[in-house]
């Protein structure tokens, strides 16, 4: 019984999820991270700080988004029956709001005025650049060149919301590049800036905050299947990268035992380091950017280089209560390939009307296998993390056709 | 660890200040960055400055030092560069000189190679000690017991921005020397050190007597005087970093420049 209590009751004071998670930061950033876990913990008591976070989340991000029962989907699969939790449909196309949304007001709340954040495709740096746009705040996104040049529409939405877009040259120039100059520009303006980090992941307190902010997905999530069957759904699916949806849609139903729990992660081009970002699945417990979780790295520890059609799912580490819950059996986690979801992101697209984010494509993916193993009286909840509009030149391209007017001309 | 005690009471009774030069291991090649290190040491030896080598263990994601020194942990990594063969460096360095050798090592790389156990190789290697910049105390128990034990230096950082009661805890525990950040942020060249410097350094002189060295963003003979004059000790790192970043494998001028830069840098905490 005790270890029920504890799975729900994480993290610790040291910011541990059972063996994972802690600080490993250079010392310059400890004051800091003591005083975001000083304020962060009056903010959570402090009802007058959680009703303005749900008045931005109705009144701007347009939550609740609905739990909506994917008709076709079901029947294409012919098994349990598949409900969507809309998360496509907030305010800038994806989950990352919620997060950018509490984060923002945190920062008013320390009275910093300026925020940081690190962006792999842009969702999360457009999400942010949002929330500084409505709070008046000061940003800079941090963004691997090789990213930058891949996706120059959020780049653009960037510019247009008043955020400075910082091209990284380090390193892979990836995502992983601009988690590490985003941590290193915040070594050096801690006193005035708040680093609004995009996942579950990094040094205690954010993996505890991202959860809490994104929790509000799987609160609704619960309570819509409540209202709409009467009961708990059997299943609840989510694609993992650093793992902030499915952490967002998992931890309100941790307590349900009976409800499984299944993280995706990308399965990329086949097994071989180099060729995926599945670090649940084939990775080992170590540390990278300052917590202790489960990392894609050789054998010397050095980080190894990962790969996804998806911008979003391609990083080699991943949250510290991820690891946390694959160790204690409580979630399990998978790997759907980069085939996989692009075909599911075709699928959904002509069966439902909507087309998923590449990410989202990977849980569509496993929960149609999911769907078809199971009896008509299950019931599997997805979390559509996101649009996919920001993925159709990808997608095109991969598909041989040209949708990008420069290549034509 | 002996090596360090034995040097700063020597260089404490002399009134001298020690020179930490910083080069990560493997930069461009381990034969040629083995070339420059000893070069360097030499340098600081024949003009009477006592020497500290910090060798970087070159880490893929290293998020507590800057682009200069990222960009030499590249260069090495992507000629192959393995942890064994930074050990290895040790190994060949300790056999021409006595001067203290530190490991600088992110705990990511620690941790992977068997934490202490990684501890207990760079000292059989040589080693003195090891600075591992991402172990704050609160993690850094099980290390500090392996350092105790083994009379291996395990050198703790202070920064700006770390207050005086988190200080004194830092300073409890702190072995070899202690490593005080001039600077809040990550290393690299800075155009100006701060004014209160000295005056930090004066507050945690009350707290320990452990000798206290000063790096991030010394990168002219004038600031490693000013430096020399407040610390026991001067850490260069990329200024040096920068200069090896002109080093091709096996460019003897190449290295033999590194030592004529080193000796400029040095000059003023030569004996007289």
């Amino acid at each position: 019984m005790a270890v029920e209590t504890s799975l729900s009751h994480v993290p610790d004071a040291s910011g541990r999820f059972g063996p994972y998670g802690g600080r490993y930061v250079p010392e310059t950033l400890m004051h800091a991270l003591d005083q975001l876990e000083r304020a962060y913990a009056e903010a959570r008591e402090d009802e007058e700080f959680q009703r303005t976070f749900a008045y931005y989340l109705q009144s701007y991000a347009g939550r609740p988004n609905p739990l909506y029962f994917a008709e076709r989907f079901t029947e294409h699969f012919g098994g349990a029956r598949v409900f969507f939790k809309r998360e496509d449909l907030n305010h800038t196309g994806a989950h990352k709001i919620n997060n950018t949304l509490g984060q923002a007001l945190l920062t008013k709340r320390m009275g910093k005025p300026r925020i940081i954040a690190e962006t792999g495709a842009g969702q999360h740096g457009v999400a942010s650049a949002t929330a500084a746009a409505l709070f008046g705040l000061e940003c800079d996104v941090y963004m691997g060149s090789e990213d930058i040049r891949r996706q120059k529409l959020n780049v653009f939405k960037m510019r247009q919301l008043g955020a400075r877009v910082v091209s990284v040259e380090s390193g892979s120039c990836t995502l992983r590049d601009a988690i590490n100059d985003a941590m290193r520009d915040w070594m050096a303006s801690v006193e005035t800036t708040h680093y609004i980090i995009g996942s579950v992941m990094g040094p205690h307190p954010f993996p505890l905050i991202v959860r809490d902010f994104q929790a509000v997905i799987g609160k609704e999530a619960r309570q819509q299947c409540l209202d709409q069957n009467g009961r708990l759904p059997d299943v609840v699916v989510a694609c993992v990268g650093g793992g902030s949806n499915a952490a967002g849609i998992f931890a309100p139903f941790v307590d349900d035992e009976r409800v499984e729990l299944v993280g995706v992660e990308a399965g990329g081009s086949g097994s071989s380091m180099g060729e995926h970002a599945s670090t649940l699945s084939e990775g080992t417990p170590g540390v990278l950017h300052g917590s202790y979780s489960y990392v894609l790295a050789d054998s010397d520890g050095q980080t190894s280089p990962v790969h996804s059609i998806s911008a979003g799912l391609d990083y080699p580490g991943v949250g510290p209560e991820h690891s946390f819950w694959k160790d204690a059996g409580r979630a399990s986690y998978v790997r759907a390939g980069d085939a996989e979801a692009l075909e599911a992101f075709q699928l959904c697209s002509r069966l439902e009307g909507i087309i998923p984010a590449l990410e989202t494509s990977h849980a569509l993916a496993q929960a149609g296998k999911i769907a078809a193993e199971r009896s008509a009286d299950e019931i599997v909840v997805v979390n559509f993390s996101g649009r996919g509009d920001k993925d159709c030149f990808e997608v095109a391209r991969l598909l041989g056709e040209s949708i990008d007017d420069e290549s034509e001309h | 660890m002996k090596r360090i005690a034995a040097l700063f009471a020597e260089t404490r009774r002399d009134g001298q200040a020690v020179f930490v030069p910083f080069l990560a291991a493997g930069d461009p090649d381990v034969p040629t960055a083995t070339s420059i290190a000893k070069n360097v040491i030499e340098t600081c030896e024949s003009k009477g400055v006592p020497v500290l080598l910090e060798i970087g263990f070159p880490y893929s994601d290293p998020i507590a030092d800057g682009a200069t020194i990222q960009a030499a942990y590249t260069r090495a990594l992507n000629r192959d560069l393995h942890i064994d063969d930074v050990l290895e460096t040790i190994s060949t360095l300790r056999a021409s000189t006595e001067a203290p050798i530190v490991g600088m090592v992110s705990y990511s790389l620690v941790h992977r190679n068997g934490g202490t156990t990684f501890l207990s190789r760079i000292q059989q290697a040589g080693g003195d000690g090891a600075i591992i910049p991402d172990l704050p105390v609160e993690e850094a128990e099980e290390v500090w017991r392996f350092g105790k034990e083994n009379d291996f230096a395990i050198v703790q950082l202070i920064a700006p921005t770390t207050p005086l009661e988190r200080a004194k805890r830092i300073l409890e525990h702190a072995s070899g020397f202690v490593y005080v950040l001039s600077v809040a942020g990550i290393t690299g060249e800075r155009a100006q050190l701060p004014e209160d410097l000295a005056q930090r350094i004066e507050t945690l002189r009350s707290h320990t007597d452990l000798p206290i060295c000063i790096g991030f963003g010394i990168s002219s003979p004038d600031q490693v005087a000013h430096v020399g004059g407040i610390a026991d000790g001067v850490i260069v790192g990329s200024a040096i970093v920068r200069q090896v970043a002109n080093v091709a494998p096996g460019d003897a001028e190449g290295v033999t420049s590194v030592a004529g830069f080193v000796s400029e840098l040095v000059a003023p905490l030569a004996s007289t």
